[in-house]
């Protein structure tokens, strides 16, 4: 079942003056099944960041159609886009974006007080999340209090609390050193094994190596696909290396 | 060469800043304008000349230095925004191997520049509008102003080295933050939260029981004249008190309300708590000034509006009856028989005017302000022009002859020669009046003395006190003429006599001002003249209500423009910190508000947020400025009474009224905050 459906994507972006026209995503046609970890790949002005945009809901495309879970994006009024991001997605940033002035605990809480779950439900769910994370410890402090990789496991946390249909990651291991990185794609790898359904964007090739598909993005259209079939991490880490080195001398596969 | 670079660094960090240094650098220009114009009209020439002049100057003194104060305590409020800001920069600097004492200078030239910008400005504006303000005064008051564009030097160099003095602490403050701080936590100070003060419940103790000693000293003064001085001590108790109640208690309600089982249950909630709790020091402090700010505007403004629109109130207090004539007479000419004649005369003269007197009440009466204490009456002039003089027990005695206090009271009391009635106020003396042995002599306990035979606890109503800004003493005496003898002795220090015996009788005649005037003129050259002079009457003073009433509106509304100027002036300070700390704390929340709709919040959310920490914040200091009104009601009240107003109901409605109009004042600046608040933080760009 496909639980994302991309279309004939287009995005102008018109600089301030009506100037330039850049066009960041040409036409983008993709699709995500249920229980997939795909990673999306390109280097950087690519227009990776604006496809992750423009499924979140946070930014409208010029053109095409985003069919998530069943609900045309474009369709759906800016007030109700937020309770669905609120319910269907769950986003991890490359910064972590948690909030300085709430505790670990709230920070993670934030999604299910803003749908309005009852207290009870809110603990209920925290609890073994916590634990799976190893972020029960911190729950009392606040974000400027701990490192960078237990940030990031919290924004996790924050992103899957609400059991969401997809996880948006925009470059998670971007602001993280390697033993956080691994730590945070194990993660990855553990939710996906668990069902969860995750899209990634990332330049970095041993991220995307644990994804069960990339897709390579060049000019604002997918340019190529990898599946992992039955590769183990090293095999996959070997093909995508060198389908990138082929992007790179301009190998065309157009 | 290295100079220009720091120079530049500072100009540059200003600039990159600007949105959090516009606002600061107008709020310091605010501050200056306000304080040179509170310290120029304190020194303006169109004062001179109102009544109460002295009294006048000095509040516009102290109000000058309550605002110097505070201008201190809102600049470092706002400053703690700025360093916050810029300690990551110089962070950055610090991670790129700047030195703390390079870091230094680049603060000391951005302090430089933020003085130099801000008292220039500051000093111009309060030049031009100083002016007007006096222009202004003259016009209502019918004053003197000066001459074009006048500027006070004094008060220019007393602000300018005010402001010099707040700008080195305020640079001293920022440099202890970055040399004591390792460049890793200056880079995080931005995201870091504030940490409860220690010994919170502490502070607020200290700060209750602080407000509570303030309270009790409003409460607790008698005399308005020594009320000016505790008044001061009590308006600075309640500023550290308030401080300190209202930063510890915003403290505890945020921990408290973390607790409670509600916090989780509404998104509004959960939001504004946590970004109160996050800054809640500054939180309190911000809090604290506008309540101190809006409780200033209510006292001024209540106070010279009730005097204002009081004034006829305070005519017909000053001036019970239309005409009032008061002759002054020599002891031997005080006698009975003397008194018949003169308000015959009086009745005669009138009639033939062509008016009918009515109304008319006439008595005699001598009066001296002494030193009171057990039983001993100290009227020389050593004493009672003595420096560290104690109004607490000055009081004025008149003498009455028993004749008039039966004519007045309707009674028929009765007293031996060398006895004495003594009456008091018991708001005065709650005790009665403390005497030896039965006695009260004047200037020793050797000289004159009277035997009190019964104190009584009441003023006649016919004897107008009013106006006469301390306690009255009512000394009844069998026989004037004997009463007098002795005390005629007491003298000033040129000789003059101190006790001098009148006669005075007040009537309506039920016409204008001008027949008012006429009749007075009338009275006053035939009492006058050779044969009264030889007989007695050493003087003549007549006064009318209508003729007083133009110069009554005067005095007041000149009061009224005063209070309300500075009732404005105070105003711009709270509007300053309202929009301060919403702009400032609306950068500050603008990625928060970015993350939280991309977590999936909605705009109608974010502005129920808004809603919901602003209405805290803006009702708090409202309804503790209302209490610190009650409880200043007294003291105010009995301030009031140096001009003459003693109308407590009237008072009370005006500033029930007053309350309300600043409410909805207050209500309006409100919207507009929180307005430009809302338009900061959701321009925040929709951005993971």
């Amino acid at each position: 079942m496909h639980i994302l459906e991309v279309t004939g994507l287009k995005k102008v972006y018109t600089t301030r003056f009506g100037g330039n026209r850049v066009e960041a995503l040409r036409d983008v046609r993709f699709t995500v099944d249920s229980g997939e970890f795909v990673a999306v790949m390109g280097e950087s002005g690519s227009g990776k960041t604006t496809l992750l945009h423009l499924l979140a809901g946070l930014d409208r495309p010029t053109a095409g159609r985003i069919l998530l879970d069943g609900n045309d994006l474009s369709t759906i009024k800016d007030a109700a886009l937020a309770a669905f991001r609120r319910e269907r997605l769950g986003f991890v940033f490359q910064d972590f974006n948690l909030l300085d002035t709430l505790t670990v605990e709230d920070n993670v809480y934030l999604p299910l007080v803003l749908a309005g779950t009852a207290r009870r439900e809110q603990r209920a769910l925290l609890e073994p999340l916590a634990k799976r994370l190893g972020i029960s410890d911190l729950l009392q402090k606040y974000p400027y209090e701990i490192s960078g990789g237990q940030k990031q496991r919290v924004a996790v946390a924050r992103a899957v609390i609400t059991g969401p249909k997809l996880i948006l990651a925009d470059e998670p291991t971007g602001a993280l050193d390697s033993r956080a990185s691994d730590e945070l794609l194990r993660l990855f790898a553990e939710l996906h094994a668990q069902g969860q359904t995750i899209l990634m964007v990332t330049h970095s090739i041993k991220a995307a190596s644990t994804a069960s598909r990339v897709l390579f993005i060049r000019d604002g259209a997918v340019f190529h696909q990898l599946y992992r079939g039955g590769d183990t991490n090293e095999q996959f880490y070997q093909k995508i290396s060198e389908t990138l080195t082929l992007l790179a001398t301009g190998g065309d596969g157009r | 060469m290295k100079t220009g670079l720091y120079m530049r660094l500072a100009l540059d960090g200003m600039r990159k800043n600007k949105r959090l240094y516009l606002p600061y650098l107008l709020a310091c220009t605010g501050m200056v304008t306000m304080y040179y114009i509170l310290r120029f009209l304190a020194g303006c020439r169109a004062l001179a000349g109102l009544p109460g002049e002295q009294a006048i100057r000095t509040t516009l003194g102290l109000g000058g230095a309550i605002l110097g104060l505070f201008s201190y305590l809102f600049l470092f409020y706002t400053n703690a925004f700025l360093i916050r800001r810029r300690k990551k920069e110089f962070g950055l600097y610090g991670m790129l191997g700047m030195d703390r004492r390079s870091l230094g200078r680049i603060l000391a030239w951005e302090t430089l520049f933020a003085f130099l910008l801000s008292v220039g400005a500051g000093l111009c504006v309060g030049v031009l509008l100083s002016h007007l303000a006096e222009l202004g005064l003259a016009r209502i008051a019918g004053g003197a102003a000066s001459g074009f564009l006048s500027v006070a030097p004094g008060a220019l160099r007393l602000t300018f080295a005010s402001f010099a003095v707040l700008f080195l602490l305020l640079f001293l403050n920022g440099w202890r933050q970055v040399r004591f701080q390792s460049v890793v936590s200056l880079l995080q100070s931005e995201s870091a939260g504030e940490k409860p003060p220690k010994a919170n419940y502490l502070l607020g103790a200290l700060g209750i029981a602080l407000l509570l000693v303030a309270y009790y000293l409003a409460g607790s003064i008698r005399n308005p004249l020594s009320a000016i001085n505790l008044f001061f001590v009590a308006v600075l108790l309640v500023i550290a008190g308030t401080y300190l109640t209202l930063i510890s208690s915003s403290v505890a309600l945020c921990r408290l309300l973390k607790k409670s089982r509600r916090y989780y249950a509404r998104v509004t909630r959960f939001v504004s708590v946590s970004s109160m709790a996050w800054r809640m020091k500054r939180n309190g402090a911000g809090l604290a000034a506008v309540c101190i700010l809006a409780t200033m505007v209510l006292v001024t403004v209540s106070s010279t509006a009730s005097l204002y629109f009081g004034t006829e109130n305070a005519l017909a207090a000053r001036f019970p009856r239309e005409i009032s004539l008061e002759l002054t007479l020599d002891a031997d000419a005080a006698g009975d028989e003397a008194a018949d004649k003169l308000l015959e005369e009086t009745e005669r003269e009138v009639r033939r005017a062509g008016f009918e007197p009515q109304g008319l009440s006439a008595f005699r009466g001598a009066s001296i302000t002494g030193l009171l204490s057990t039983g001993v009456v100290r009227t020389d002039p050593f004493s009672v022009n003595a420096p560290a003089l104690q109004y607490d027990n000055l009081y004025s005695f008149i003498l009455l002859p028993l004749r008039d206090y039966n004519a007045m009271t309707g009674e028929a009391a009765t007293l031996a020669p060398g006895e004495a009635l003594l009456c008091y106020r018991t708001a005065d003396f709650p005790n009665g009046v403390p005497l030896e042995n039965g006695r009260l002599c004047f200037q020793s306990e050797t000289g004159p003395r009277f035997s009190v035979r019964e104190q009584r606890a009441e003023l006649p109503a016919g004897l107008n006190t009013k106006g006469v800004p301390v306690a009255t003493l009512l000394l009844v005496v069998p026989d004037f003429g004997a009463g007098l003898q002795g005390l005629e002795t007491l003298a000033d220090a040129s000789g003059d006599r101190l006790f001098e015996p009148g006669w005075s009788c007040q009537f309506d005649i039920r016409a204008g001002q001008e027949a008012q005037a006429a009749l007075c003129d009338r009275l006053a050259a035939h009492f006058s003249d050779e044969a009264h002079i030889t007989s007695g009457v050493t003087a003549c003073n007549t006064e009318s209500r209508d003729e007083n009433r133009a110069s009554f509106y005067g005095i007041y509304g000149g009061l009224f423009y005063l209070g309300v100027l500075l009732s404005i002036v105070f105003l711009c300070a709270a509007v300053l910190i309202l929009y301060y700390k919403q702009i400032s704390e609306g950068y500050e929340d603008q990625p928060r508000f970015a993350i939280m709709q991309n977590v999936g919040m909605t705009k109608r959310e974010i502005r129920a947020c808004i809603n919901r920490q602003l209405l805290t914040v803006f009702f708090l200091p409202l309804l503790l400025a209302t209490l610190h009104l009650a409880f200043a009601f007294p003291i105010i009240r009995k301030l009031l009474l140096l001009f003459n107003y003693d109308n407590a109901p009237f008072f009370a409605a005006v500033t029930a009224l007053c309350v309300v109009v600043f409410a909805l004042v207050y209500g309006v600046v409100y919207r507009i905050t929180s307005n430009a608040y809302y338009h900061i933080v959701s321009d925040a760009k929709e951005q993971p």
